[in-house]
């Protein structure tokens, strides 16, 4: 029964890779390949970077002979990344899936359907942590002493370090179920809660590196530090490094964690899984509020945004990051002309494409805004409410388009004042900043919607997969990280040709005519699409 | 009220409805029979409009379907057989949208909402969301949400389904006064006794073809409905 469950599990995670969810079809070969190919790709580029940081903190350690501390860094990492991989989908994953009324129907025990969903975590997990553990256990193999026993344990921790990953993010997942179960705008709350986990994620991460820095210069001291104050942290690098003590050590450690944690999760999934959707009874008055056609749309696709705590976090992070950023970088204002003024020294010709890194930093954080795109997958059972409505597929395209403008402009707009401000930019030139960042978000906007009614994905039992296990999410991503980054290296080629100010209206102009071209494609062919669904 | 003609959709090769032709005139109550699959829900969903067909004409009081969909989706209110909602909105927030939607003015729309939630009794329930609902409190929405807009035609799929009997009751009554009027009912039904004291007219479907229709009393002639029925399916 178990493994069954299990092949369901994964089987409708994978779904979308080998059939077409708009077709009900299979994908021809040629399809399947591509899209393994591209997943490969990101993988591989990912695993790229880990493995450079796997020579800086290598290089030192392993002359030190402190392999050990090597493993137990690159492990922290590799825990931290898949811990923040998985964690804003363990929640949805173990207790919001659509299916769990109807297995809870059959005669299974609610602890395999509970193990069911944890084993995707913990191909999540593995995925994530992977990331960084595999690129680290190459490295070593390639340029540290390792031997054959080390290897092996080596290949072993990898599903081990995944199986720990899992016990955190499980463990969060529950909190937040918990939590959240408790409270009235359960949706916010869990949101906040995982901004609060994401914030502490970067501060770990930031003083991560002055570890780093103390290690290099005091490594003997700080890793007894891990030896006593983290000696589950130190048996894992012993282990990496082939002590087979260690090694049995961390595999009971992560085992009998696994096994309390699956033991607690299962004594309360039945009641978290089934009280969700309940609430009190609300008395009072009934509120009629009425408003036009269009303010009706757009304040439905409001409350769907609000109401998914997966769809804010995995396609709404940027709104909360960019305020941030900017109320830091007023307060740190200091440091941000240090560093200019340090780099102006090496990079003479910083000065003149400085407007553009206000654009590419807002630019960035706003491309991880992926509201758009999978906005018509998510209408899922509910589309018949739109098509039998006296709404056209036009109108209903374009709240999808106008909200994401909404929630993102302010918020873009807002940080690229301040940023103009703390580096004393003209009002001018802001003012041309704003325009490109306008124009960035309306064609992220208009792009990730035409690859949503392009690639719609209406059969899903978890939302998780529309947005987070989506290939257009992935590709509204890497578009918005992408296009200013390729602005930035069209400024700088340029620089001499033409100022930072005429390269950005120019540009802005540019990503208006393309978000013109792609707003048209929406209003004729895509609502044209939308209403064949 | 609404004619369909030559109505036919396919699902690949297989044709789920043939050349269906169906005329409904105002104030009448009519019926649509048939197996599971026969094609009721898919000529349902064409009326409504959610679903595209192959061939034919559907005219809603005169408009073509395929022509002008949103002039006849004003006239319509379509209920399916299982109500999925927005679960992330209140009753009452679900209530102004479509209210806001189909243009009910704030005066009218408080007026019917307070009626037919008082005569479902769905009134203490519309502040909470949709999402902790049952499948009755869904389908008692989705009545009162398309009664809102006083629609000209209304299409249910199964409407009875999930209903207690005091509110398959309700809706029975306010089914017999759209008709008094001026407007039509088209629905679905496997409860043949309340289609039989419930219509005025009434259609049999089996694989997709028309195989009976006309007024209850030609269809049935002496005999019961569900005789008729078992009689034309075996």
């Amino acid at each position: 029964m178990l493994g069954t469950l299990i092949k369901k599990q994964y089987r409708e995670c994978f779904r979308s890779y080998f059939i077409n969810p708009k077709t009900g079809k299979k994908r021809s070969k040629m399809g399947v390949f591509g899209m393994f190919v591209f997943f490969t790709a990101i993988m591989l580029l990912l695993a790229g970077m880990f493995f450079g940081l796997s020579f800086l903190m290598g290089d030192g350690l392993f002359s030190a002979g402190m392999d050990w501390l090597y493993f137990v860094l690159m492990g922290i990492m590799a825990i931290l990344m898949g811990t923040f991989g998985s964690v804003f989908n363990t929640y949805a994953t173990l207790y919001l899936a659509k299916d769990n009324e109807m297995l809870l129907a059959m005669p299974i025990p609610p602890s395999k359907i509970l193990i069911t969903r944890m084993s995707l975590v913990y191909g999540m997990s593995l995925m994530y942590s992977g990331i960084v553990w595999i690129p680290a256990v190459v490295y070593a193999w390639i340029f540290g002493t390792m031997s054959t026993t080390a290897v092996v344990y080596d290949v072993l921790l990898i599903f081990l370090v995944a199986l720990f990953v899992t016990v955190v993010t499980c463990v969060l997942g529950w909190v937040v179920a918990l939590i959240s179960s408790r409270v009235k705008n359960r949706s916010i709350v869990i949101v906040v809660i995982s901004l609060v986990l994401f914030g502490a994620y970067y501060y770990v991460c930031f003083n991560m590196m002055n570890i780093l820095q103390k290690l290099l210069l005091n490594a003997q001291a700080l890793g007894e530090g891990i030896r006593v104050w983290a000696n589950v942290l130190y048996q894992l690098g012993k282990a990496a490094a082939g002590d087979s003590t260690a090694m049995l050590i961390f595999s009971g450690i992560s085992l009998v964690l696994f096994i309390l944690c699956f033991a607690v999760l299962s004594k309360s999934f039945l009641h978290i899984a089934t009280k969700t959707h309940s609430e009190t009874r609300k008395a009072g008055k009934l509120t009629v509020k009425s408003s036009g056609v269009s303010a009706a749309l757009m304040h439905r696709e409001l409350k769907r945004f609000l109401s998914s705590p997966t769809y804010m976090l995995n396609c709404g992070l940027g709104i909360a990051i960019l305020p941030v950023l900017a109320i830091f970088a007023l307060v740190k204002r200091e440091i941000l002309d240090g560093v200019i003024s340090g780099m102006s020294d090496l990079l003479p010709w910083i000065g003149s494409v400085l407007p553009m890194a206000v654009v590419i930093i807002v630019c960035l954080c706003a491309g991880l805004n992926a509201v758009s795109t999978p906005s018509i997958s998510l209408e899922g059972k509910h589309l018949w409410i739109l098509r039998s409505l006296p709404v056209s597929g036009k109108m209903v395209l374009n709240a999808k388009l106008r909200l994401h403008i909404w929630l993102n402009l302010p918020a873009a707009v807002f940080a690229a004042v301040v940023l103009g401000f703390c580096l004393s930019l003209e009002t001018l030139t802001v003012a041309l900043c704003v325009l490109f960042i306008a124009a960035f978000v309306w064609l992220t906007g208009a792009f990730g919607l035409m690859l949503g009614v392009l690639r719609p994905n209406f059969q899903w039992t978890s939302e998780a997969m529309p947005i987070k296990q989506s290939m257009n999410v992935m590709i509204s991503i890497l578009l918005g990280f992408g296009l200013p980054i390729l602005a930035a290296v069209g400024c700088y080629l340029l620089r001499n040709i033409c100022s930072a100010e005429v390269y950005m209206a120019l540009a802005a102009g540019l990503l208006m005519l393309i978000s013109l071209a792609l707003t048209w494609w929406l209003d004729t062919e895509g609502a044209a699409r939308f209403d064949a669904l | 009220m609404l004619k369909i003609n030559h109505f036919t959709k396919t699902y690949g090769d297989k044709k789920a409805v043939d050349d269906l032709g169906l005329h409904i005139q105002a104030g009448e109550i009519y019926g649509f029979i048939g197996h599971n699959g026969a094609g009721k829900t898919t000529t349902l969903k064409s009326v409504a409009g959610i679903m595209q067909f192959d061939q034919g004409e559907i005219l809603v009081d005169g408009v073509s379907m395929k022509r002008d969909p949103i002039a006849c989706k004003k006239k319509i209110a379509y209920i399916p057989d299982n109500p999925d909602l927005y679960d992330f909105m209140t009753g009452m927030q679900y209530l102004n949208f479509v209210g806001d939607v189909f243009g009910v003015s704030a005066k009218e729309r408080t007026e019917r909402v307070k009626a037919l939630a008082e005569a479902f009794e769905l009134t203490g329930d519309l502040n909470q969301s949709i999402g902790s609902y049952s499948h009755g409190m869904k389908q008692k929405l989705a009545i009162i949400s398309a009664w809102l807009h006083e629609p000209e035609l209304i299409l249910m799929d199964e409407p009875f389904v999930g209903l207690d009997p005091k509110a398959a009751h309700t809706l029975k009554g306010m089914m017999r006064q759209v008709c008094d009027r001026g407007g039509a009912i088209f629905f679905s039904t496997h409860v043949l006794e309340v289609a039989e004291k419930l219509c005025d007219k009434v259609a049999i479907i089996k694989g997709g073809r028309l195989i009976r229709s006309g007024t209850m009393e030609d269809v049935k002639g002496d005999t019961s409905l569900e005789s008729v029925f078992l009689e034309l399916e075996g």
